[in-house]
């Protein structure tokens, strides 16, 4: 390389980057030719130019063989043409015999039999630009739905909560109190309207949303349930052989735990601590699970009720065994009145939705919403049949007040209407 | 369990408003395929549509105490799709930028005329590749201004009359008829010039 090929005026950022090649000094007069104040005036006076026009080329073929001559060019016409091809296009007019058509299609439903005979060929190059417009948009990637579905709802969720954080006023240690003591009580009384007719909306907003994220929870599970099964001769996830006196101390050893045989699909690897976590539940643990952990650490923890297994366990598929039967539920609330020493409703719903119903992932992988805890054949899904008829005999035997009855001597409180 | 199916779009939208739950799932669901696909054709590109596809559904979301329900659900939804898009785009075109690959047309003065019996638009069952001729529509649309491609795309993805389309987007019926003759010539020409370039490509 001469010396006059060296480099001439280079910034300092340049000269740091020593790995991007450089250009000659004769090629950069070339393009400095090309991209000069008169690019118009460029013509081609040697094989170098022709090299430089022939590499700026291959960045853009089509110029090149539109204009068929790479011996000039000149990029700002070339530019200009296309800003221009992409914003006269409005100058363009249907034919009227097109218009009519098309007007003809379009208050006709959309239907090209519907048009005028001789204006149907019209009618149907309309339809099959719809047709075309419609059509086929990436087919292939659509079938995404669950995905985005689920994205969305957690992007809403993710407002709310956005929403929420920003009425939280007694997390904000920003307010100086540099203003007069009235006007502080003003804004404080206006916000406080605003938050009084903003909650309630925000409130149903979030459960709607949560109960999308635990619908989807139900589906984490039902594919948890698969994948276990799948490599566990087709059993059930069992985290013991049978229980002892209980089932329900959550927390303690698998064998007085019903809850540990649901953790065995998070100590599997079949499901994470997210999957089966409620969002409504605001104890439900998540985040990376124990590695040693066989349970939750407490009933608060946990945000589903698994169905209580039977000594050996029970398997995903048996001849034989309905496949109606509800393997999973939002968390039964008569569980948490028993532990806490409450007497049970038995027709109660879950405290996941705020009692509004509960999610039920049934056996053959369907997952669906009730607003009652009674399923078909009036089996109340917290409760064993054996307490269900005891409940029952109990009610027929009490009956209900006719309006006949009086207290039982003086000593019998007794009120009515 | 809700028996989606059987129910309207403002029935499952006020079941969402009593606080039922998948119902506002259900919608998502039940519109995401031609939303999406709305929306791909309005901004362009996949990703792009799906962002504006999560805010509307947000935006419907967050003003759903405002929707009249006796009217219908659709075309508010596509509404605010479209408006969205359009922000979208805005957001976009701050700098003008303009593909160099993109198809040259010589321009000509004043307005001229196309004949739609001139122009070669394929059946939906002629023998074509259909990723391609995904790929050249969406060129060809991309050719167009945005209030052209909207009318276009308003009117073919929700059938919607002349009537319906300037009361959604809130113009006379005029411009309406006016803007869609535009639209549909604008895309024949765009069209034409790109299934020619990519021809003459081939």
């Amino acid at each position: 390389m001469s010396n006059q090929d060296q480099p001439q005026d280079h910034s300092p950022s340049e000269e740091k980057n020593v790995n991007l090649p450089e250009l000659s000094a004769q090629d950069r007069a070339v393009l400095d030719r090309v991209f000069g104040d008169d690019p118009e005036a460029f013509v081609v006076e040697s094989d170098r130019d022709d090299a430089v026009l022939n590499l700026l080329n291959l960045l853009d073929s089509p110029v090149a063989s539109e204009l068929q001559r790479p011996s000039r060019i000149n990029l700002i016409q070339i530019l200009a043409a296309r800003l221009e091809s992409s914003t006269d296009l409005g100058n363009l007019q249907l034919s009227q015999e097109d218009q009519q058509a098309l007007d003809q299609y379009i208050n006709q439903g959309y239907e090209v039999d519907r048009v005028d005979p001789d204006l149907q060929s019209r009618a149907e190059k309309c339809a099959r630009i719809g047709e075309s417009i419609i059509g086929s948009t990436s087919v292939s990637s659509i079938n995404t739905s669950s995905d985005l579905v689920s994205r969305t709802l957690s992007t809403i969720q993710a407002h709310i909560d956005q929403e929420e954080a920003a009425m939280d006023f007694s997390n904000s240690n920003q307010w100086a109190l540099s203003g007069r003591w009235a006007d502080l009580v003003s804004i404080a009384a206006m916000l406080l309207i605003v938050a009084s007719i903003a909650l309630p909306i925000m409130s149903g907003v979030r459960s709607n949303a949560q109960q999308g994220l635990c619908f989807d929870n139900m589906h984490a599970a039902a594919n948890a349930f698969g994948l276990y099964a799948g490599s566990n001769r087709d059993m059930l996830p069992m985290a013991t052989a049978g229980f002892g006196p209980t089932w329900m101390d959550v927390g303690s050893t698998p064998e007085r735990s019903n809850s540990s045989n649901l953790f065995t699909l998070i100590r599997t690897h079949n499901a994470n601590l997210e999957d089966l976590a409620c969002p409504s539940n605001p104890n439900a643990a998540v985040g990376q699970a124990d590695p040693d952990a066989w349970d939750w650490r407490s009933l608060q923890e946990v945000s589903y009720s698994y169905r209580i297994m039977p000594p050996g366990g029970m398997r995903a598929t048996a001849a034989g065994q309905p496949v109606r039967v509800v393997l999973l539920a939002d968390r039964s609330p008569v569980i948490l009145r028993v532990a806490s020493g409450r007497p049970i409703i038995p027709e109660e719903n879950s405290p996941n939705h705020k009692g509004k119903g509960q999610h039920m992932l049934m056996l053959d992988g369907g997952t669906q919403w009730t607003t009652s805890p009674i399923i078909n054949s009036q089996d109340n899904i917290w409760l064993p049949r054996p307490i269900e008829q005891v409940i029952h005999q109990v009610r027929s035997k009490l009956g209900i007040i006719t309006g006949t009855e009086l207290p039982d001597g003086p000593t019998d409180a007794f009120v009515g209407p | 369990m809700s028996d989606w199916q059987s129910q309207s779009d403002e029935q499952v939208f006020e079941a969402f408003l009593r606080d039922e739950p998948d119902a506002y799932r259900e919608l998502i669901e039940r519109h995401h395929d031609d939303l999406l696909r709305f929306l791909t054709r309005m901004v362009g590109d996949r990703a792009a549509a799906e962002d504006v596809f999560q805010e509307t559904f947000l935006q419907i979301h967050i003003s759903a105490a405002t929707f009249d329900t006796s009217r219908r659900f659709r075309p508010w939804l596509f509404t605010i799709a479209a408006n969205k898009a359009r922000d979208m785009l805005r957001k976009k075109n701050r700098r003008k930028t303009v593909e160099l690959s993109a198809p040259i047309r010589k321009s000509e003065p004043g307005a001229s005329f196309i004949d739609l019996l001139e122009v070669d638009v394929p059946s939906p069952d002629a023998a074509m590749d259909l990723a391609l001729r995904d790929e050249q529509v969406q060129q060809a649309l991309d050719q167009l201004g945005p209030a052209l491609r909207e009318v276009l795309l308003l009117a073919y993805f929700q059938r919607l009359s002349y009537a319906q389309i300037a009361e959604d987007l809130g113009i006379p019926l005029g411009t309406v008829k006016s803007r869609m003759h535009s639209a549909v010539a604008a895309f024949a020409r765009s069209w034409q010039v790109v299934s020619k370039s990519s021809d003459q490509a081939d």
